[in-house]
């Protein structure tokens, strides 16, 4: 389904500009398209590269 | 004299003073900055102090290394004590640091000699240059052109030889792209390699410091003096720092050079692919066994790096983009596509992220490193917002981040180097990936190539 970016944006209280969100939608959906499929395939053991790690004071 | 190479051997040798050099760069600046507008801030009192206690350090036998003496410029938003550090922003427009970054004190402690700093894309988001506070950085081999960027003023700087050394950033490209659309050579390091710490981020977990230089040696001396751990950078990998410096007379016997058989070769333009096969035919002369490597998505890792970018660099301006007259059109428009994604899109491509880096990691096992163009077309005209590719209408930015800006989100390192020129006269670069910190591999690789061709002894017309 198609993200509506107008409906988001004033869900987030953002102070988008009519005129500039409009220019900037079209970008927003090829992202949208392009990484969904991919965000949909990974499986639950696929770990961020980002990753905390604590290290005790002396490390 | 334009190399580190060639200037520090003629330091040594009394051919030279560190003050003439500073002095050559300094009237270059003078004589080029009203055409290439490649600086923000020129610190030439500054740089001709540093000049003088360099030489008399080298009279009295100090030798800090092949930096010494020898004049540089740091990207500005490298953060200097004392000298103003703009960000090519208004954010910044009057930010005085009162401390280095790390890679500035360690150029100090080099010996090295500051001679300002450059130009870049506003925050350095952004290809052009094309600033809209500080103006437009023109291309030395063609003032209608675009340098690249986000490293623009730096790219111009080296290859309008008013500067040595000139140090960038790359968070998708930067480095390499002006490297490649100024005819210089550039090094984007292994993500942790080189300190981020007093360096203004865009995307933290994307942003790599590295050089621009006027020949692959140069490139591996400025390395050895900016590496290295550092407690203050969270990123920062506890390596020891090499000699990256490649010997004479190379061989690349024995060496697995990958080449792709799709995505770099695809939408690129015909002179640059032809470019780009003669430097493979070239690399298999010198002994290196090419063969023809499947890559990884590229696609999709461009897709993934620029979910990552746009959040990051969105969180990150978050406190200032209440203020929209603060940011030129193009920025703003970036900055608003981050603040409309999901938190759930930022994590999912960190962990995209993740089965990337694996998948390269794979690759690297059958190949040492792997060859493509830098950008698959010659620098576009300032103010050109799409490219014909092949026949083909594409969007500048993506057009010219499409090739370069995938290796940000692995992490692996690349060199870009000159390698010809396009129909227009303009250069063309090759882009050498190699393994994790093995940085002293794709130098290697990219000094047999130079050495045996002269793209990099080419001066732009500027001059």
């Amino acid at each position: 389904m198609k993200k509506d970016w107008k409906q988001t944006a004033a869900a987030w209280n953002l102070s988008i500009p009519a005129e500039d969100l409009e220019r900037i939608i079209p970008s927003l959906d090829g992202l949208e398209a392009g990484f969904r499929p991919l965000a949909n395939s990974l499986d639950a053991s696929t770990e961020s590269a980002m990753i905390y790690k604590l290290l005790g004071p002396a490390e | 004299m334009r190399t580190i190479v060639e200037a520090s051997a003629a330091l040594r040798s009394k051919k030279v003073s560190s003050v003439e050099l500073t002095r050559q760069c300094l009237a270059n600046i003078e004589r080029l900055e009203p055409k290439l507008n490649a600086f923000i801030t020129v610190t030439a009192e500054h740089a001709l102090n540093q000049a003088r206690i360099a030489d008399e350090e080298l009279a009295k036998g100090v030798d800090r290394g092949p930096l010494h003496g020898i004049p540089i410029s740091l990207k500005d938003l490298y953060r200097t004590k004392g000298i103003r550090t703009t960000g090519g922003s208004l954010l910044y427009r009057d930010m005085v640091p009162d401390y280095d970054c790390t890679v500035a004190e360690k150029l100090n402690a080099a010996g090295a000699v500051m001679l300002g700093k450059t130009g870049l894309h506003e925050l350095a988001y952004g290809v052009t240059s094309n600033n809209p506070h500080f103006g437009a950085v023109k291309n030395p081999w063609n003032l209608d052109c675009i340098p690249g960027g986000s490293s623009g003023g730096s790219g111009a700087a080296v290859s309008a030889e008013m500067s040595f050394m000139s140090m960038g950033s790359d968070t998708g490209g930067s480095i390499r792209i002006p490297a490649a659309f100024c005819g210089v050579v550039g090094l984007k390091p292994t993500y942790g390699l080189v300190s981020r710490y007093g360096v203004l981020p865009l995307g933290s977990s994307l942003d790599h410091m590295g050089p621009l230089n006027s020949c692959v040696r140069d490139a591996a001396m400025t390395l050895a003096a900016i590496a290295g751990p550092d407690a203050r950078d969270e990123s920062s990998v506890a390596r020891p720092v090499e000699s990256y410096l490649p010997p004479l007379n190379i061989s690349l016997k024995g060496l697995r050079i990958g080449v792709p058989d799709s995505f770099f070769t695809e939408r690129v333009d015909p002179t640059v692919m032809g470019r780009l096969r003669a430097m493979v035919q070239l690399a298999a002369a010198l002994g290196g066994q090419a063969e023809v490597v499947r890559v990884p998505d590229m696609a999709a890792i461009n897709l993934t790096g620029r979910m990552i970018l746009l959040a990051e660099a969105s969180a990150l301006m978050e406190q200032h983009s209440s203020n929209r007259s603060n940011f030129g059109a193009d920025v703003l428009a970036l900055l608003d596509q981050g603040n409309l994604l999901a938190a759930t899109d930022y994590v999912n491509a960190q962990r995209l992220r993740s089965r990337y880096r694996r998948q390269f990691l794979d690759l690297f096992q059958s190949i040492d490193v792997l060859l493509t163009p830098s950008i698959p077309m010659g620098a576009p005209r300032i103010g050109q917002t799409t490219v014909s590719i092949d026949g083909q209408e594409e969007d500048t930015r993506l057009a010219t981040t499409r090739f370069v800006r995938g290796i940000n989100v692995i992490g692996f390192p690349a060199l870009s180097m000159p390698c010809g020129f396009d129909t227009a006269a303009l250069p063309i670069g090759l882009q050498i990936i190699g393994r994790p910190f093995e940085e002293a591999t794709i130098l290697r690789v990219g000094a047999a190539l130079e050495d045996a061709t002269d793209f990099h002894l080419k001066r732009p017309p500027v001059l």
